[in-house]
């Protein structure tokens, strides 16, 4: 061990390039591996997790939709498979007052009193709710802890203590554990609050509840499934009309909440760290390479003084190993400033905890071993009697060294042309998620969310609503610089890929399930002046589109297109696609087409349907302003005008419509910086692998290029011998990699349907700048090799 | 002058000097030489080490360039030519020996004395001809097949000896070519330089052996880069 730090310590250039390289790799390596162990492998913090389970409705649209109170009631009564059966939903648009201060939004954990219980954990201080609590509909609360300890900091005396949520007084009776402070799953948690469900007992057209279930020891998923899967076509053959197409799906509460995209990403960004590991490993065993040759000779003097092949090749093998560990410490310092990156992009703690820590030093030692043994197998194989008589010089040493490391080359420049490839399949693909047409215009734009509190303002269409937007858009539109404002039920950032059926009158109505789709958007006048659209056709809604006046509808351009191709679409009707009551409304406007600010590759549906809000209120809205000016500057203003109208709620993610886009995809913009970083990395370390080894033979190989120049050889022919082998070296491996990326892109376009369009020029992109810079990595040392003086070149010895 | 009346030179340096410049120190590596060598002439440069021989043969082989004074290689003078005319020119009318054969390690026997005719863009036809005439002439033509590492330093200069050859050259160029070879296998290369002398071949030996320099025509004794004495060697 001491001989080995001693042989490191000789050659410290070779030692510091060998520790940056294996720094990079390994470091990137164990980031990616946090992120991965955070996000996938860390078990639940809650009491014997494999027993928890979710039960999702299923709908032949989807397998993961929500369940409604009613059903949520029986299940819960009727089963006999699970200790305790939870409802939860995540509500975070309420508004909370705490004692003198200005509302706020909160991020309220909606659920039933079982919610803890069924996880397993328990209020770190006070109690949980109790069943009594829930059948009178307490309003009670518990605080997060990390509410608690940045509002309270931790004060135990809060029990008691009374707060303002959604416009009602709550108690405060205990303060939930840290498990609950899990943002990825639950959002950044302020409140639990116990949910009065029994309230809509008989309730089944909403879908809102999250069900949560704790298995009876003994009982499996499939038994669990089997008894749902009944109770579910007893709800369908009791309430045809909403569970007719209702089934049940009893799921594992781990891997539920993280889509399968979120999956595949991760996985792909630990395999394309893994491939820039393996460039490192390559450039590692050729710089290895090198130092053989110089050492051959101290090699030839120890196995001539009898040391055994398998002890030369241990201690050589044990330099490497030493290296690699050391370059591992190196790159847990990088991982660990990379983890603290990531984690504030996520609001996520990415710790290095024990498993990342096994995972580095199993990669560094495996590392080690797999670019130090062949090397090291090679250097004890040397012949003896040559390399001693040879003293360590001359131009026929090492064919098969040489062999090797023109395999390694071609290994490494395929591997490089998967992983840019690879890299540039999602980077390109995110460009044209985030950079697209539009249609409207998010610049100069501040948007609010609202819920108003049902105990005042009631549920959909009271009159109330009608008041309160009234006076908020009038209060917005006097505030100074305000060129518009409207309130809407959606925005377009949100547009989601998800759509409501229609009918258009006078067509044969299709087949159940075969309706046509579109996107719904109630919106006051105004609102698509507000969003920089355009009415193409036709009128915008007026003030007088009200409750008692004709139904009508604005719909997008490319609906009009599709639904009355060459005829004029204004007064034709769309409608339900209920035949009884069709409830049909006027087309009176065409809009140009919207799409979100987030593009993924398949809408549901390309169509929207505009209705007048005014027509149909609801508690919920969203306020939108245009000023000419910063659309910072509105943003208090507009916190006035709500306060103005009124003082009980606050408006939720209250900001300019590009802070919110740009922070909706801030995860998307991660994942491309870091697929950025390794692109980068894999390219450079690649680039410096074939640069190393053309340069090192050119310098191996000095002498014979005076020999050449000597007899006759112009630059040209030297550049030429150089050129020629990297040009080789540089087919082959593209050649290869070639095919191994267009194996690798046709197996992403099934995998992650979420990146949109494929991309044949990706890879016939990412080829052609490779075999480019492996070519110039050739061309340097050959053009410098041309500039070797032969005379002394040939100064022998 | 009565140009017409001599022997035709091949080369003619005049006023020749080489100042080499490292780390701010100048060394004089050869001050004012005059030579001039004619066609068929057998001339060896004599002198202790370090005195300037091998950038004597340097200049001569056009691997290096004066500091200052001309050279004239039949009759053309070469200063100011473009590297790629001193490459043409080394490979049509040069051929070296060297002292550590350099001979390529890569490649066989046959390739390697073929390799200035490859340079030369011939076809390989004419190549193939002139690599076997060549071998023949070292008494080399059994081991075409060979690697360099497969033969004895002897045969290695031999080889070396026949690259040279190859290309037909004006003037082949030997520095010390025995200086890596025991005395027999010595004498062997020098028996065979004198042969070639004796068809016609202009050579320049540079040597710090006095045995050897008997078999030259002429010696230029070189002492700190400059020519202190001339002498014709005895005819026998
Ligand atoms: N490229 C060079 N740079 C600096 N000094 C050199 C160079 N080549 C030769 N010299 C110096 O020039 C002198 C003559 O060298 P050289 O011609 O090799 O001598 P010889 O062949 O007679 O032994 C020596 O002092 C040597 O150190
Ligand atoms: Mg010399």
């Amino acid at each position: 061990m001491r001989q080995a730090i001693r042989q490191l310590l000789k050659s410290p250039g070779f030692t510091i390039v060998s520790l940056v390289t294996l720094a990079f790799g390994i470091g990137l390596n164990a980031n990616a591996f946090s992120v991965l162990n955070r996000l996938l492998l860390q078990s639940l913090p809650f009491r014997d997790p494999g027993s928890i389970v979710m039960v999702w409705g299923d709908t032949s649209k989807d397998q993961e939709v929500g369940q409604s109170p009613g059903d949520y009631i029986d299940e819960r009564d009727q089963n006999t498979v699970f200790e305790g059966l939870a409802a939860y939903y995540i509500n975070n648009t309420s508004s909370l007052v705490d004692q003198g201060k200005v509302a706020e939004r909160a991020t309220v954990l909606e659920c039933t009193s079982n919610f803890l219980p069924v996880l397993g954990i328990s209020p770190v201080l006070g109690r949980g709710f109790t069943s009594d609590e829930q059948a009178r509909q307490e309003p009670v609360v518990l605080l997060s802890n990390r509410y608690w300890q940045k509002n309270f900091a931790g004060d135990p005396h809060v029990l008691g203590r009374a707060l303002r949520l959604k416009g009602a007084s709550v108690t405060i009776i205990g303060v939930a554990p840290r498990e609950l402070d899990d943002p990825e799953r639950w959002g950044r948690l302020d409140l639990v609050h116990l949910d009065p469900v029994e309230v809509n007992r008989g309730y089944r057209d909403g879908t809102w509840y999250n069900v949560v279930g704790r298995l009876k020891p003994g009982v499996t998923r499939a038994q669990a499934q089997a008894e749902m899967g009944a109770i579910a076509r007893k709800l369908a053959h009791d309430y045809p009309k909403t569970n007719a197409e209702r089934s049940l799906r009893v799921a594992p509460f781990l891997t539920d909440s993280e889509g399968d995209i979120g999956h595949a990403i991760i996985w792909m960004i630990m395999d394309l760290a893994l491939a820039v590991l393996m460039i490192a490993c390559v450039n590692l065993a050729n710089l290895q390479l090198v130092r053989m040759t110089a050492r051959s000779r101290e090699i030839a003097i120890r196995l001539a003084l009898g040391s055994s092949r398998l002890r030369v090749m241990g201690m050589l093998l044990s330099e490497s190993i030493l290296l690699s560990l050391c370059g591992g410490a190196l790159g847990l310092l990088f991982a660990k400033w990379a983890n603290d990156y990531v984690g504030a992009y996520f609001n996520l703690p990415v710790p290095l905890d024990y498993r990342v820590l096994a995972f580095a030093f199993v990669a560094s030692a495996a590392t080690g071993a797999v670019f130090g043994t062949v090397p090291a197998w090679i250097a004890s194989r040397a012949d003896v009697n040559a390399t001693l008589k040879q003293g360590g010089r001359g131009a026929s040493a090492g064919g098969s060294r040489n062999r090797l490391r023109q395999v390694l080359i071609v290994a490494q420049l395929a591997i490089a042309l998967v992983l840019l490839t690879g890299a540039g399949y999602f980077i390109r693909g995110i460009h044209r998620i985030m950079n697209h047409e539009m249609g409207w215009d998010p610049d100069h734009l501040t948007m609010g969310e609202i819920e108003l509190p049902n105990a005042k303002y009631g549920e959909r269409g009271d009159k109330r609503t009608l008041v309160f937007a009234e006076k908020l858009i009038s209060g917005l539109r006097h505030l100074p610089g305000v060129q518009d404002a409207a309130i809407s039920t959606g925005t377009p950032i949100g547009t989601v890929p998800a759509g409501d059926p229609f009918a258009v009158e006078g067509r044969p109505a299709p087949a159940k399930g075969a309706e046509p789709l579109a996107y719904t958007n109630r919106v006051t006048p105004g609102f698509f002046a507000t969003h920089g659209m355009h009415v193409l056709r036709g009128r915008d809604f007026a003030i007088s589109d009200r409750p008692g006046a004709p139904n009508v509808a604005i719909v997008s351009k490319s609906l009009a297109e599709k639904f009355w191709p060459g005829e004029d679409p204004i007064g034709k009707r769309i409608g339900g696609t209920d035949p009884v009551k069709p409830d049909w409304s006027e087309v009176v406007g065409v809009v140009n087409d919207v799409v979100g600010s987030i593009r993924i590759a398949r809408y549901e549906t390309p169509y929207q349907i505009y209705r007048p809000w005014f027509q149909d209120t609801f508690r919920f809205l969203i306020f939108s302003v245009r000023t000419g000016a910063d659309p910072h500057s509105v943003v208090e203003g507009a916190r006035k005008a709500l306060a103005d109208v009124e003082p009980d709620i606050a408006a939720t993610i209250l900001a300019p419509a590009r802070d919110t886009m740009e922070d909706n995809m801030s995860g998307i913009v991660l994942v491309q910086r870091m697929l950025d970083v390794m692109a980068l990395l894999g390219l450079l370390l690649s680039t410096i692998g074939i640069y190393g080894v053309v340069a090192n033979v050119a310098t191996e190989r000095t002498q014979e290029i005076g020999v050449r120049m000597a007899l006759g050889a112009g630059s040209a022919d030297v550049q030429w011998l150089f050129m020629r082998s990297g040009i080789i070296l540089a087919v082959l491996g593209s050649g290869i990699g070639l095919l191994a990326s267009v194996g690798l892109v046709m197996a992403l376009d099934r995998l992650v349907q979420i990146v949109p369009g494929n991309d044949p020029w990706v890879i016939a992109g990412v080829g052609v700048m490779l075999a480019v810079i492996a070519l110039l990595a050739c061309w340097i040392p050959a053009w410098r090799a041309t500039k070797v003086d032969p005379t002394v070149s040939l100064r022998a010895e | 002058m009565e140009n017409q009346a001599l022997p035709q030179s091949l080369l003619k340096l005049d006023n020749v000097t080489k100042v080499f410049l490292t780390d701010e120190v100048e060394t004089h590596a050869l001050s004012g030489i005059h030579l001039e060598i004619t066609k068929g002439e057998y001339v060896a440069i004599a002198g202790p080490s370090g005195c300037g021989k091998s950038t004597l043969l340097s200049i001569l082989g056009l691997l290096d360039t004066p500091t200052d004074g001309t050279y004239t290689l039949n009759g053309r003078p070469v200063q100011g030519l473009t590297p790629a005319d001193r490459a043409r020119i080394r490979n049509r009318e040069i051929g070296f020996i060297f002292q550590s054969f350099n001979l390529i390690g890569d490649l066989t026997v046959y390739e390697n004395v073929e390799l200035p005719l490859t340079y030369r863009g011939m076809p390989a036809a004419e190549r193939k001809a002139r690599v076997e005439e060549s071998l023949e002439k070292v008494g080399m033509g059994h081991r075409a097949k060979h690697v360099p590492s497969q033969l004895s330093g002897g045969q290695q200069q031999r080889v070396a000896v026949a690259r040279a050859l190859a290309g037909n050259p004006a003037v082949l160029l030997a520095d010390e070519p025995t200086g890596n070879l025991d005395s027999k296998n010595g004498d062997a290369v020098m028996d065979l330089l004198q042969s070639l002398h004796r068809t016609g071949s202009t050579i320049i030996m540079v040597t710090h052996d006095a045995r050897f320099a008997r078999h030259a025509d002429r010696t230029v004794h070189l002492f700190d880069g400059q020519v202190v004495e001339e002498s014709a060697a005895p005819k026998d």
